[in-house]
């Protein structure tokens, strides 16, 4: 029973923290940003115009809204049916619906794309700057925690293979949910290490953005992919440990959790730690060239 | 230290990039031994082609600026300084045009000159 409430509880933070505190702390800083830095002043920083952004942004709390209202519903669901079945929770609740909270975040990291497209198009600057100190992957992450998401990573496959194959460990008999869980590990490692590489030698999205603030951006996706790969490793872990055992009824609560300390960490992280005040805005000023 | 290409300027951008490079180590702001940024990142950052960033590395490590170390990156020479105010084309045309006076000297006409420099351009022997 008390499984129950917590897993209840859990979702219900999922719900909240991911479809409703974070759309309108997004809100707030892009309001912030418009109010704090308008077009007149900062004319490279609007490839269009104020009103669409302020109109994405009400779309995109929409969005939310739906899916928060979703989310509620599908706790009645889950409630009403858990309790009268009385048989486990299913993790794929909470599976399926972060994939449905996640579509919003999808939708805004497209139109980033699109924003900084745009902005791209209309860059007439022809002196071009770029600093002649190289780049390497230590200084945007600290060696304890590269060497930690490295090490969770290998310590997750190791035993998520030790705890499916036991005793014949050696006889490579394990699960086929060991062996995918192990190739999903490592496609998100991949594509994480690939995010990492653009970000720290790949081209500037925003062509104004400067060299210092780039360095900060860069260090803090950095910082939020190796924290989001250690959760990813630490849940795959649990996931393995305490499958098939009389422990199952916590997967689903796991992963509630998981998904509360990755999007918590993949966009409440990343708005903390770049504060507006911290950042040159003086580069999208109308006769500004970014160095 | 950062550096500055004008991609409208009448001056070639590898160029731009060595005089700036050359200028940086001769004003102390890059010093023997200091990393310089990959092919790829300079290129990156300065959105211009890869090709660019390379055949400027590849004219400055010609002139001993700076120094490939495998996959250590590139590094400024240790004897960049003095190599920095080396003119090779200074050197080309000083050097050329004493052979070209000498040539004319014992009586070759321009036409002979031109043939036998190009023969010999074309000849493996040099």
């Amino acid at each position: 029973m008390i499984e129950y409430v917590v897993f209840h509880l859990a979702f219900i933070t999922q719900i909240v923290v991911g479809s409703y505190y974070i759309p309108r702390q997004y809100r707030k800083r892009v309001l912030k940003v418009i109010e704090l830095y308008p077009k007149s002043d900062y004319p490279k920083l609007y490839p269009g115009t104020e009103v669409q952004y302020r109109t994405a942004t009400e779309r995109l709390i929409t969005i939310n809204d739906v899916v928060f209202a979703l989310g509620m519903i599908m706790v009645g669901m889950v409630i009403h049916f858990d309790y009268d079945s009385q048989e486990k929770i299913s993790e794929a609740v909470p599976a399926v619906f972060f994939m449905i909270q996640g579509i919003p975040y999808v939708l805004l990291e497209l139109s980033e794309f699109s924003y900084f497209k745009q902005m791209r198009s209309l860059d007439v600057s022809k002196v071009k700057s770029a600093s002649m100190k190289p780049r390497r992957l230590l200084d945007f992450v600290s060696p304890w925690l590269l060497y930690s998401t490295i090490a969770c990573f290998f310590i997750s496959i190791v035993i998520d293979f030790y705890v499916s194959a036991g005793a014949s460990f050696a006889e490579l008999t394990w699960s086929h949910d060991t062996v995918i869980r192990g190739l999903t590990l490592l496609a998100v490692n991949l594509l994480f290490s690939f995010i990492i590489y653009m970000n720290i030698y790949g081209k500037k999205c925003d062509p104004h953005l400067s060299g210092g603030d780039r360095n900060k951006v860069a260090k803090t996706a950095v910082k939020t992919l190796c924290i989001i790969s250690i959760f990813a490793s630490v849940f795959f872990t649990i996931q393995a440990t305490i499958n098939d055992s009389e422990h199952e009824d916590l997967i689903a609560l796991f992963l509630c959790l998981y998904n509360i300390g990755i999007i918590s960490v993949a966009t409440l992280g990343r708005l903390s730690a770049i504060k507006l005040d911290e950042l040159n805005f003086d580069v999208y000023k109308g006769n500004s060239a970014s160095v | 230290m950062n550096i500055m290409v004008d991609v409208e300027s009448g001056v070639p951008l590898f160029t731009q990039l060595i005089e700036q490079i050359k200028e940086a180590v001769l004003n102390d702001q890059l010093s023997p031994g200091d990393a310089l940024p990959s092919i790829r990142q300079l290129a990156n950052d300065l959105t211009v082609n890869n090709k660019t960033v390379a055949k400027a590395y590849q004219l400055l490590e010609r002139d001993s600026v700076i120094q490939t170390k495998g996959y250590r990156g590139t590094f400024i020479h240790p004897e960049a300084k003095k190599n920095c105010v080396v003119d090779l084309n200074e050197v080309l045309v000083s050097t050329l045009g004493d052979a070209v006076s000498s040539l004319r000297n014992i009586g070759a006409t321009d036409s002979e000159i031109r043939n036998v420099f190009q023969n010999v351009m074309n000849s493996r022997a040099y």
